[in-house]
């Protein structure tokens, strides 16, 4: 692998930050045929020295056959660009373009980081909880098909929710009043912008017109990074069921008895 | 089953049959090999068991020829104790001569063994310690000697495939059925394929029994999302927090756009005459001559009025003006002078001052003829009126 590979290889995965060798749902992209050659013939060696660069940016490249991972076409491999759990990503993403495009009308950048939050968990509640699905069940990207009808429906609940409880409860008046205060089409044109984004980043994919799942590259970012980020935010157990108990729609669905928040050996 | 289930009782069992014997559609991408394309098939062909309906005797039932191969698909993994006898099998029609068999026997061995590492891949991921897990380390030596003998079936039969022995028969075999379309090649091709699926996998289970015994094993459960949205509405992340989670496990943009020489192939057309350009010109040379319009100065000739009368109306975009033909002189492409115009509008010969271009991330998507999109960030060109003047094209 030379030079001239490794900036082609770099491209192609900025843009893509996947190479599938012989795609399982999809027509191949330009040049992707020639990277994966590129990648198969350079064999470990070659990966790790692509590794190497790639380090120095904050970013992993894991190869992925079809002993490995279900989903693959038989003899495929895929590669996939992830966010290395261990380091601080490159500063030449951008968090602001992902908020300007969470915004409606005149929101400000607090508003737009606040939905794209809690969109965000509830998009992961479809693809986990609701599944049964363990953080660390990365093959489980194959079997987390949803529709865009069913997120927006989902968000719709968990407004619903907020909103039943009220401020008396003790919610923090300033998220509860971005949360509350929407109108008309709002949720279903955020929800929208969301999944355009998460697709754009390849963490989801556009199955069909209105059906999104995980990408491979998503499951393989949630499982390495969650218990070195999202964990550590998490509110602890108690305080959870207290604010939980408040809450009747979610007590209801008795979830009651799911693992919380996580177990290791 | 109520033998073995004592506590269910017959609503649950009729239940279950209803559930098992109900079709449902299952659709899924065929590679049509002879087109070199996908397509997308279904199948309701998935019911799994069938009732049995003579003489009224409903409650008889039994499984479908989709159950029992969904039946043999599942325990394959299970068996894979038994499978070195399967790859055993692969040195015999090398023996008898039977090379047709080959490519038939290493798939169903290759599908195997991807089940089998796809089970253990499944464990791994699982957390605690369960029956699975119990069961491979339990037998943990039997399985990696039976991976072994695996390997060495298929070694041998890749040696025995190099014997002047062996390929006399091939050459005799082939003789006899021509138009096959099988050669050594082939046959080699396959069994190194073979060969490597199963290193892989012998890596993996190796990889699996280290992980399954590591005290520091971290495998993340279920997590209940919806309560963690719920929980950030009574004590929410600061901005900055919400910005590491985004930065870390959310969306993630490029802060500017990379644009790779590819994605402007066939978008752009040559103007530069290789020629020319490498002929000095002397200044003054061409003075006095009869100046043609360029072909910038057609364009906006063409459709400024058009242009003038869109934008007074309200803004528009790169994409919409590829909608209104303005792309086009006749049938001439003129793309590369439309997008001169969005970059640089005073060639419209207005005040440039009173058109403002904005940037729209990512909402271009458009067709420009047959074979030609453009696709990514969208430029909005709007009027801006100034007070008292008159906004006419001068």
């Amino acid at each position: 692998m030379n030079l001239n590979d490794m900036g082609q290889l770099h491209a192609f995965l900025m843009r893509y930050r996947c190479i599938e060798s012989r795609p399982r749902s999809r027509k191949l992209r330009r040049n992707e045929s020639e990277l994966a050659g590129i990648l198969i013939e350079a064999g470990a060696e070659g990966l790790e020295k692509m590794n190497h660069f790639l380090a120095g940016q904050g970013l992993d490249l894991i190869e992925f056959t079809d002993t490995d991972m279900p989903g693959i076409t038989t003899g495929g491999r895929v590669w996939v660009l992830a966010r290395s759990p261990e380091a601080t990503p490159p500063a030449f993403f951008s968090i602001d373009q992902v908020m300007t495009r969470m915004k409606l009308r005149d929101d400000t950048r607090e508003i737009a980081a606040v939905w794209y939050l809690h969109i965000w968990l509830i998009h992961l509640a479809l693809l986990y909880t609701h599944k049964g699905r363990a953080v660390s069940a990365v093959s489980g990207y194959l079997d987390s098909a949803f529709e865009e009808e069913t997120l927006i429906q989902g968000v719709r609940d968990h407004i619903e929710r907020v909103r039943s409880i009220g401020l008396d409860a003790g919610a923090e008046k300033r998220v509860y009043e971005i949360l509350t205060d929407e109108r008309g089409t709002d949720i279903a044109k955020r929800v929208r912008a969301f999944l355009g984004l998460m697709v754009d980043s390849g963490l989801l994919g556009c199955a069909d017109s209105g059906v999104y799942e995980q990408t491979l590259l998503g499951a393989v970012e949630i499982s390495q990074s969650f218990s070195r980020t999202l964990q550590h935010i998490l509110p602890d157990e108690d305080a959870l069921s207290n604010i939980v108990n408040l809450s009747a729609p979610v007590a209801e669905k008795g979830e009651e008895e799911e693992a919380w928040p996580e177990e290791t050996e | 089953m109520c033998g073995r289930h004592g506590s269910l009782n017959d609503d649950d069992v009729q239940l279950v049959i209803s559930y098992l014997s109900t079709p449902t559609e299952v659709y899924f991408i065929k590679d049509e090999l002879t087109k070199d394309q996908l397509r997308v098939a279904s199948t309701k062909d998935t019911a799994l068991i069938e009732r049995r309906s003579i003489r009224g005797q409903t409650d008889l039932c039994r499984l479908t020829q989709r159950g029992r191969l969904a039946i043999t698909l599942a325990k394959a993994s299970h068996n894979w104790l038994y499978t070195h006898h399967d790859a055993d099998k692969l040195m015999t029609a090398l023996l008898y001569g039977e090379f047709h068999d080959i490519p038939k026997q290493c798939a169903s061995l290759g599908q195997s063994i991807r089940a089998f590492a796809h089970e253990i891949t499944r464990t791994m991921e699982q957390p605690g310690q369960n029956e699975v897990i119990a069961h491979f380390l339990d037998r943990g030596n039997q399985y990696l000697d039976s991976i072994r003998k695996v390997q060495t079936a298929v070694q041998n039969a890749r040696e025995q495939l190099g014997t002047a022995d062996v390929r006399e028969r091939f050459n005799q075999w082939f003789e006899q059925n021509e138009g096959v379309g099988l050669d050594l090649g082939m046959i080699r091709r396959t069994l190194d394929e073979l060969m490597q699926t199963v290193e892989r996998l012998s890596r993996r289970f190796s990889a699996f029994l280290h992980q399954v015994t590591d005290t520091q094993r971290e495998v993340v459960g279920a997590i209940p999302f919806e309560k963690a949205a719920l929980a950030f509405v009574f004590q929410p992340p600061s901005l900055a927090v919400m910005d590491m989670l985004t930065g870390n496990l959310g969306a993630w943009l490029l802060e500017m756009c990379f644009g790779a020489p590819e994605d402007m192939q066939g978008i752009l057309r040559a103007e530069i005459d290789r020629h020319q350009a490498s002929q000095p010109k002397v200044f003054g040379e061409d003075a006095g001559a009869t100046r043609e319009r360029t072909v910038m100065e057609l364009f906006v000739h063409e459709h400024r009025d058009a242009m003038f009368s869109a934008l007074k109306a309200g803004p528009v975009r790169l994409g919409t003006a590829l909608t209104m033909g303005w792309a086009k002189i006749g049938d001439q492409c003129h793309l590369t002078e439309l997008v001169g115009v969005y970059s640089a509008p005073s060639w419209l010969g207005h005040g440039t001052d009173s058109i403002q271009l904005t940037l729209k991330p990512g909402s271009l998507d458009a067709r420009v003829d047959g074979r030609t999109w453009l696709a990514g960030d969208d430029i909005e060109m709007q009027l801006i009126q100034e007070q008292g003047g008159n906004n006419e094209p001068e």
